[in-house]
């Protein structure tokens, strides 16, 4: 069989000796189906015993084995090693520890977060009681399962969690893993407390997510923390428009699209920060928008307040009908 | 030194449905649970094809009575029938139970739980969830946990079970992360730590860490265990990895073609065909390679599992991981192509002996799913039923060690048991050695195989055994190259080693005691089942470092031993 000679660059760091990280180069000769794991396996069988990583069932279903190779979070266990050789068109590559975590050594990570958010964002289903009887199952139509069962594949990898981009820069955002648990939650018909875990979805940051589609794309199963986040972002607005600034954002820009075929801009943060709920805010509204306008006015420029309708209005307004009764 | 009421070892399912029926029933006690790994990482997430459960959604000519039949007949006649009639009779209970947790079982068009066809069962009664039914089970069994607010000592590595000869004291293990060696003082412990397929090393079906810590450590502490020689051998394991195709893929019709391109199942069981029990499968495949009927690649033989004619719709749907690990582990894809398999070590019957509510001997001490041995899978498990067991004995084991926690008193820890644990570690630290962990481990799996594999005879046996004796020897001088404290991998593969070790060594020496052919115990030499000599549990148990096997009477109850044919 043919084979091929090739260097794996690998992350090192023992806090115990080391002052700082450095990288490891291991030379060596791999064929077609030889994976990262098996690799990192041979490493440690026969070149350096010291080299620490996680793996268990090596078959890509217990979540265990995730590092970065070349940058990107992958599963050690269902990377096949001769393909990303190819792919990058070079005879080295590099691997390191998952992102956004702390480093215990080598390319093992600390995920006590894992835990500790899991329970932060209640994520588990409580039972709606009286509705269940222990003598029988829920009736559940294929079409209510499939509508969350996606979901269900999340093997708690943590690669969405090292890919997302708002993770390393926003202390109060989740993280997709745990708002893709919530949708799963509050999606299934089972579920008993909905409106207390979008609650917390709404408070750990439902609306920071920036369609990146980093974890979409490092995911390993079907789960698709994206595509959840944004049925879960879509529940919320059906089900209380008005409660959060995401929310009260989507509603806006639809509103100012369907009327002016664009976003009013001077008028967005009156309706997204100043839900007119009091007086007070109605007044604190007007008073941040003049002041704006004051301000912008003084340095030569001005946003009108009521913006032209855009040439063409009449198709998109046709365009967006359409979609409102389409389903994605 | 740190204190639970009930401390549990091993976070799969039979150790947190434990966790979490201890921590329901009584939430005063302190309940926590130790595991090696991430709770949701242990193995059961890897069980594919599904749980039985007579639930009489597809055939409601089915009954709790065939299921216990199916099950006894299954298990060679070995299997307790007291213990296989609560466990068929409670599966119900439990499969509603989880999914009013929320479990995402599969759906019929009713909305009622799907159920389908497996190995050895009379009726389709499998209940699954695609071909991760283990996963979701697993993941919902963690988030009840959480939701009960049950500890979790993640990463910690069982190190020794400490009891007075009567009662448990507690356990001592290691926190990987902190690499401190820790005393833990318990009411009550049960071992949930799975099974110990890894003897076989690369030829199984097991993840890496199966090696049966817990089994092990109950073994060195005198503990009984039972039914040790009977390993099942999974017929349709990748040919390279051993990674599993589930038995579910055969139950869904995909047929076994030899490299004549004959569909051989319809000669060695003419009814039940691919869908007959594994231990006979598993042989049938063996046969035909030896035979010169299989195809080969590198001097080892394989056959086809082939699911062409399911057409590319059903496979995708009711089959996607089984695809997925086929694309990813032998680069195809079984819409085009079929499947290349061949036997590999899957599931041990045996283990710790306890009665039916998880008790073993020595009281305070639990154990329960595939690190015990009650028995309901005699001398070879149906599929379907290792779930099944895990869930119904380890909610049982929960109850009980709980129960037993209520009433009892901590007792004295011997403040020495620390001392002489940490001595032996240094050992291993210090230890200047020659022999390599990945090298010994690699000879154990091989001799395993070829001497205490699918055909058996009493002078393979027992040069396994001797081989075993001088694996044991050389592990002496094993090097530990790992000196730090810090999630030291290399000491744990070295533990574990050493775990497996002993379990081979059980292993072999029951497999040598039983002259006969039973379920997946197979000896050329005594091709036929003796009733009369061996319709019975074999323990065997180290006493004053002496081996010591010794026969128990199997529990009849109306079920009595016939010709096994399907």
């Amino acid at each position: 069989m043919q084979k091929r000679e090739v260097v794996l660059k690998v992350f090192r760091f023992n806090p115990e000796i080391d002052n700082q990280p450095y990288y490891d180069y291991f030379n060596i000769a791999i064929d077609r189906g030889v994976t990262l794991l098996r690799a990192l396996m041979y490493i440690k069988n026969s070149l350096d015993s010291r080299l620490t990583f996680r793996a268990f069932c090596r078959a890509g279903i217990c979540g265990s084995c995730g590092v970065r190779l070349n940058g990107r979070p992958v599963l050690a266990c269902k990377t096949q090693l001769w393909d990303e050789f190819d792919a990058y068109q070079t005879d080295e590559l590099q691997v390191d520890p998952l992102e956004n975590f702390d480093i215990i050594r080598d390319l093992v990570v600390n995920l006590d977060s894992l835990e500790s958010r899991l329970k932060a964002m209640n994520n588990w289903l409580v039972p709606k009681e009286g509705v269940h009887s222990i003598q029988a199952e829920t009736r559940i139509l294929p079409a209510e399962l499939d509508k969350f069962n996606f979901t269900t594949s999340c093997i708690l990898c943590n690669l969405c969690m090292s890919a997302c981009s708002v993770v390393p820069v926003d202390e109060t955002y989740i993280g997709p893993l745990f708002l893709a648990r919530t949708f799963r939650f509050v999606a299934d018909k089972r579920e008993a407390e909905i409106s207390e875990k979008t609650e917390l979805a709404l408070k750990n940051g439902l609306w920071s997510c920036t369609h990146c589609n980093a974890c979409l794309n490092a995911c390993p199963t079907q789960t698709k923390p994206l595509k959840a986040i944004v049925k879960l972002r879509k529940e919320v607005v059906e089900e209380n428009a008005d409660q959060s600034m995401g929310a009260r954002r989507v509603h806006q820009y639809a509103s100012d699209i369907y009327r002016y075929g664009q976003v009013n801009k001077t008028m967005l943060s009156f309706h997204v920060d100043f839900p007119k709920k009091s007086i007070k805010q109605f007044f604190s509204g007007w008073r941040k928008i003049l002041a704006t306008e004051w301000f912008l006015l003084k340095h030569g420029k001005f946003l009108p307040p009521f913006p032209k309708t855009v040439a063409g209005i009449r198709r998109a307004r046709r365009l967006m009908s359409i979609g409102k009764t389409k389903q994605f | 030194m740190i204190e639970f009421d009930v401390v549990i070892v091993g976070a799969g399912g039979a150790g947190m449905y434990a966790a979490l029926e201890a921590s329901r029933g009584n939430p005063s006690l302190n309940v926590a649970v130790l595991s090696k790994i991430f709770p949701t990482r242990s193995h059961t997430g890897s069980a594919q094809g599904g749980v039985n459960a007579v639930l009489k959604n597809v055939a409601e000519d089915d009954s709790i009575e065939r299921h216990i039949r199916d099950t006894i007949k299954g298990s060679d006649f070995l299997a307790d029938q007291d213990a296989v009639k609560i466990m068929c009779s409670e599966a119900p209970g439990i499969i509603y139970e989880l999914e009013h947790w929320g479990t995402p079982f599969s759906r019929l068009n009713n909305g009622k739980i799907a159920q389908r066809p497996f190995g050895g069962a009379s009726r389709p009664r499998t209940c699954y969830a695609a071909d991760r039914t283990g996963h979701v089970i697993l993941q919902t069994l963690y988030e009840q946990c959480l939701r009960n607010n049950v500890q979790f000592l993640t990463e910690w590595f069982l190190l020794k079970l400490i009891h007075n000869g009567e009662a448990l004291i507690g356990v001592v293990a290691l926190d990987l992360r902190r690499g401190e060696i820790v005393e833990i003082q318990a009411k009550s412990a049960i071992l949930a730590t799975g099974g110990f397929s890894r003897i076989y090393w690369t030829r199984t079906s097991n993840a890496l860490g199966n090696t049966g810590d817990g089994t092990a450590v109950a073994f060195r502490a005198g503990l009984p265990l039972k039914d040790m020689e009977f390993i099942q051998f999974h017929p349709t394991g990748l040919r390279r990895s051993g990674i599993l195709i589930t038995e579910g893929a055969r139950g869904e019709g995909a047929f076994l073609v030899n490299a004549e391109g004959e569909r051989f199942m319809e000669k060695y069981a003419p009814e039940r065909k691919e869908l007959a029990p594994r231990d006979l499968v598993s042989r049938a495949i063996e046969t035909e390679i030896r035979e010169g009927r299989g195809y080969e690649e590198r001097g080892e033989g394989y056959v086809h599992l082939d699911l062409r004619h399911l057409g590319s719709e059903i496979i995708k749907k009711r089959l996607p991981q089984i695809r997925d690990l086929s694309i990813s582990f032998e680069g195809i894809d079984p819409i085009n192509d079929p499947i290349p398999v061949k036997p590999t070590a899957h599931y041990v019957m045996g283990g710790i002996h306890v009665d039916k509510n998880g008790q073993t001997p020595i009281k305070g001490v639990f154990a329960s799913g595939e690190s015990s041995c009650i028995s309901v899978h005699g001398a070879n498990r149906l599929g379907g039923n290792s779930l099944l067991e895990i869930l119904v004995f380890g909610k049982r084991a929960g109850k009980a060690a709980a129960k037993y926690a209520t009433e009892a008193n901590f007792r004295a820890f011997p403040w020495t048991e620390k001392f002489i644990v940490e001595e032996e570690i240094k050992n291993l630290l210090g230890g200047k050695g020659v022999e390599r962990v990945a090298d010994l481990r690699l000879e154990m799996g091989h001799i395993m195989a070829e001497n205490v594999g699918v055909f058996r005879d009493k002078t393979l046996l027992e040069a396994g055994l001797f081989k075993i004796y001088e694996l044991q020897e050389r592990f002496k001088k094993v090097r530990v190259t790992d000196r730090s404290r810090i999630f030291n991998t290399n000491l744990v593969e070295t533990l574990e080693l050493k775990n497996l070790l002993d379990l081979a060594e059980a292993v072999a020496i029951s497999a040598i005691q039983r002259e006969e052919s039973r379920g997946s115990h197979y000896r050329t030499d005594f091709p036929q089942r003796e009733d009369e000599k061996f319709l019975c549990h074999q323990l065997i148990q180290k006493i004053d470092s002496q081996t010591k096997t010794q026969c128990i009477p199997v529990f009849i109850d109306k079920y009595l031993a016939s010709e096994r044919k399907y």
